[in-house]
C-alpha cells in the first residue's frame, strides 16, 4: 500500500484553496498558469464521485454515516492510482467513525498541512461563502455539531462533512499522533507567501525549483485568482455565494463583525486563538 | 413456512418470500426466487473483492452492514439474510437496485442506469449518473405530454432475433424533496426509500406501461456550468462509449460480462438514436429540458 496521501485540512476560508492553486501551478508540467477550474492537484475527501468510482456503490441510497464508512476504502484505493503526494482537500474534522474505526485512511497517509486563520476573519469570509450574516457564521463556528453538505432535501455532489467547532476542528488535526502535521497560518501566507509555501515544499520533501516557484507564487496571487474568477467563474463556488475569492485580507472583520460575535468567538475559542497568536496570553486581540 | 409472493419486473417473474410492493403483482412460473436464508461466508472460484462484496461471473455476495447480506447466483436465485431488527425498507432498497442489477447481469441482460417513458409504442430512455435528474425528467414528460413511465433508475435491454428490446421495470421512482417540489407533487403520504435516507418513493401507477418496447432514443444527461440546455446527437464510437459508461453497477461487474454488454449495446445503438444533453447544474431548467427533449422526439 502506498503511503502518499497529503491532507490539505482546514476550517473553510482559511487558505486551503489558495494553497491548492499554488501547488497546482508549482507541480504542473507546463509554464502556463493552472486553470482554477481544472486544478491538477489531487481530489477532495468529500467528493461523491471519487467515493462512488472507487467503491461501486450508489451513495444516494446510503445514510451520511454509511457514506463515511466508505471513505477510508474509497480514498485508499484512489491513492493507489496516484503518485507521491496525493493531495486531498478536506474540511472534515479528524474524526473516527462511531464504531471507533478510522474514517481517514491513515495507512495511506504521508502527512497533513493544517491551515489556520484568525476566526474573526473566517466568520466574515464564511458568511460570504454561505450567503449568510457574519453573526450566523460566528454561531456555526461555535457549534460542535456543525456539518457541511448536510441537506436532506436534494442531491449533493459532496457527502456530509462534520467540522466540529472552529477550535475543535484545529485541535482534531493538530493533536492526533497518526501522521506528521504542518500548521500554516493564513496571515503568514499573506505576509510572506514565499516563506509559507517554501515551508510546505520542504515539509513534504518536494524538490525546490526557484523559477517554477516564482511563477507559481505570481500565478496564485490573490488578485490574480480573484480576477480569473471574475472572468471565467470558479466551479467550487457555492451557488448562492457571489464570489469565492472575496477580500482575503487580515483584520477585515473589524469593519464588519459585531462586538457581540467577536466576544462570542473569543470566549469560545480563546485557547486555540492564544496558541496561534490571535490573542495575547493576557487575552488581547493581536490582529 | 413463509408466504410466497409473485411479482413481475424487468421482464422477469419473481417468487419472493418478502413483500416487494414496488413491483407489480403477477401470476405464472417464476424465473427468479427470492428467499430468506443463510448467505454463504464466501463465494468460490475466481472472484473479485470490493468493499463488503465479492463477485464472480455467476455468484455475488454483498453485506450492507448492519441491515442485511445478499447472495445472488446463476441469475435465478437471491438469498437474503436480514440482520436482527433491520427495517424492511432498508433491505428492499438494496434488493431492488444493486442486488437485482447483478442478477440481471448474470442473466446476460444489459441493465442501464436509465429511466424511461413510452412514446408512440417505443421506448425513450434517459441515462445519467445519480443526481442529474433522470427520474424528474421522465415524470415531468409524463405529466406534460402523457407519456407513461416504463422505468426508473434501471432499464433492462435484451435482444430477440438480433433486435434490441426494452423491458419495463416497475412503477415507482425515487425523488428528492427538490424534485417533488419541481414536479408539483404533494409529499403527503409519501414514504422515504429508507428509514434514514430522506428520498421519497413515488408510485406512478396507473400511469405506467408494463411490457416490452422497441427503443427509439437514448438521451444521456450531464450537468454543465453553462446556463442553457444544450443538445447534440452522439454518433460513431462515442455513442458506444457513452452508453457503456451508464451500465448499472458497471464498477461492480467490471469486465465480467463485457461480451454480453458489447453485443447488446451494439444492437441497441443500431436501432436507437443517441443524444447528449447538457443541463445547467444550477437553477431550474426543467421546462426548457422538457421542450428540448420533446423537439428531439418529434424530429
Amino acid at each position: 500500500m502506498k503511503k502518499n496521501i497529503v491532507w490539505l485540512a482546514s476550517y473553510p476560508k482559511s487558505g486551503n484553496t489558495w494553497c491548492r492553486i499554488f501547488l497546482s501551478n508549482y507541480l504542473n508540467k507546463t509554464d502556463e498558469p493552472s486553470n482554477i477550474n481544472k486544478l491538477e492537484i489531487g481530489g477532495i475527501f468529500s467528493s461523491r464521485q471519487i467515493i462512488e468510482e472507487n467503491t461501486a456503490y450508489d451513495i444516494s441510497e446510503l445514510t451520511a454515516n454509511e457514506c463515511d464508512e466508505l471513505r477510508n476504502f474509497a480514498f485508499s484505493k484512489w491513492a493507489e492510482n496516484h503518485e507521491e503526494n496525493a493531495f486531498l482537500k478536506t474540511h472534515d474534522a479528524y474524526l473516527l467513525l462511531p464504531n471507533g474505526e478510522n474514517m481517514f485512511p491513515i495507512e495511506s497517509t504521508k502527512a497533513a498541512i493544517c491551515f489556520v486563520r484568525n476566526p474573526l476573519d473566517v466568520a466574515v469570509s464564511f458568511a460570504n461563502h454561505m450567503a449568510t450574516t457574519p453573526e450566523k457564521a460566528a454561531e456555526k463556528m461555535c457549534d460542535s455539531e456543525f456539518c457541511l453538505a448536510a441537506s436532506i432535501k436534494k442531491y449533493n455532489q459532496q457527502v456530509r462533512q462534520r467540522l466540529l467547532s472552529w477550535s475543535g476542528h484545529i485541535n482534531s488535526w493538530t493533536i492526533q499522533k497518526e501522521f506528521p502535521v504542518l500548521v500554516v497560518r493564513y496571515e503568514d501566507m499573506l505576509e510572506n507567501p514565499n516563506n509559507s509555501f517554501k515551508s510546505i515544499l520542504d515539509f513534504l520533501n518536494i524538490p525546490f525549483d526557484s523559477e517554477k516557484f516564482i511563477k507559481a507564487i505570481v500565478n496564485s496571487s490573490f488578485e490574480k485568482i480573484k480576477n480569473t474568477e471574475k472572468q471565467i467563474g470558479f466551479k467550487e463556488k457555492p451557488a448562492k455565494c457571489n464570489s469565492f475569492f472575496n477580500v482575503g485580507k487580515s483584520g477585515y472583520y473589524k469593519n464588519i463583525l459585531s462586538q457581540e460575535s467577536i466576544n462570542k468567538i473569543i470566549n469560545e475559542h480563546s485557547a486555540v486563538m492564544k496558541k496561534y497568536n490571535y490573542l495575547s496570553p493576557s487575552g488581547d486581540l493581536m490582529i | 413456512m413463509n408466504t410466497i409472493n409473485t411479482y413481475t419486473a424487468f421482464g422477469l417473474i419473481f417468487s419472493s418470500e418478502i413483500e416487494i410492493p414496488e413491483f407489480l403483482p403477477a401470476i405464472g412460473e417464476a424465473q427468479v426466487s427470492i428467499t430468506l436464508g443463510n448467505v454463504p461466508a464466501n463465494i468460490s472460484g475466481n472472484l473479485t473483492e470490493g468493499f463488503r462484496f465479492q463477485i464472480s461471473k455467476n455468484e455475488f455476495i454483498i453485506r450492507f452492514k448492519p441491515w442485511a447480506s445478499f447472495y445472488v447466483c446463476n441469475g435465478d436465485k437471491i438469498i437474503i439474510e436480514p440482520e436482527q431488527d433491520s427495517d424492511e425498507r432498508d433491505v428492499r432498497v438494496f434488493l431492488i437496485s444493486s442486488v437485482i442489477a447483478i442478477l440481471l447481469h448474470q442473466r446476460g441482460l444489459l441493465p442501464l442506469h436509465a429511466s424511461g417513458i413510452k412514446v408512440n409504442n417505443k421506448a425513450v430512455l434517459f441515462s445519467a449518473n445519480s443526481g442529474i435528474g433522470k427520474s424528474t425528467i421522465s415524470l415531468a414528460l409524463n405529466r406534460k405530454y402523457g407519456y407513461p413511465l416504463i422505468a426508473d433508475d434501471i432499464t433492462v435491454i435484451s435482444e430477440k432475433e438480433g433486435r434490441p428490446i426494452v423491458h419495463s421495470s416497475f412503477p415507482s421512482a425515487k425523488l428528492w424533496q427538490e424534485s417533488v417540489d419541481l414536479l408539483g407533487i404533494s409529499n403527503e403520504g409519501l414514504q422515504y426509500i429508507r428509514k434514514d435516507v430522506f428520498k421519497y418513493r413515488y408510485d406512478n401507477r396507473p400511469d405506467f406501461f408494463n411490457g416490452i418496447l422497441d427503443p427509439l432514443i437514448v438521451f444521456v444527461l450531464e450537468n454543465t456550468d453553462d446556463e442553457i440546455v444544450e443538445i447534440n446527437e452522439v454518433k460513431g464510437i462515442e455513442k458506444f462509449n457513452v452508453l457503456r459508461a451508464h451500465i448499472f453497477r458497471l464498477r461492480m461487474v467490471n469486465e465480467l460480462y463485457a461480451s454480453e454488454h458489447f453485443k447488446l449495446i451494439s444492437n441497441l445503438l443500431n436501432c436507437a438514436k443517441c443524444y447528449k444533453i447538457l443541463r445547467p447544474k444550477n437553477g431550474n431548467s426543467l421546462d426548457e429540458l422538457c421542450s428540448v427533449v420533446q423537439s428531439a422526439i418529434l424530429k
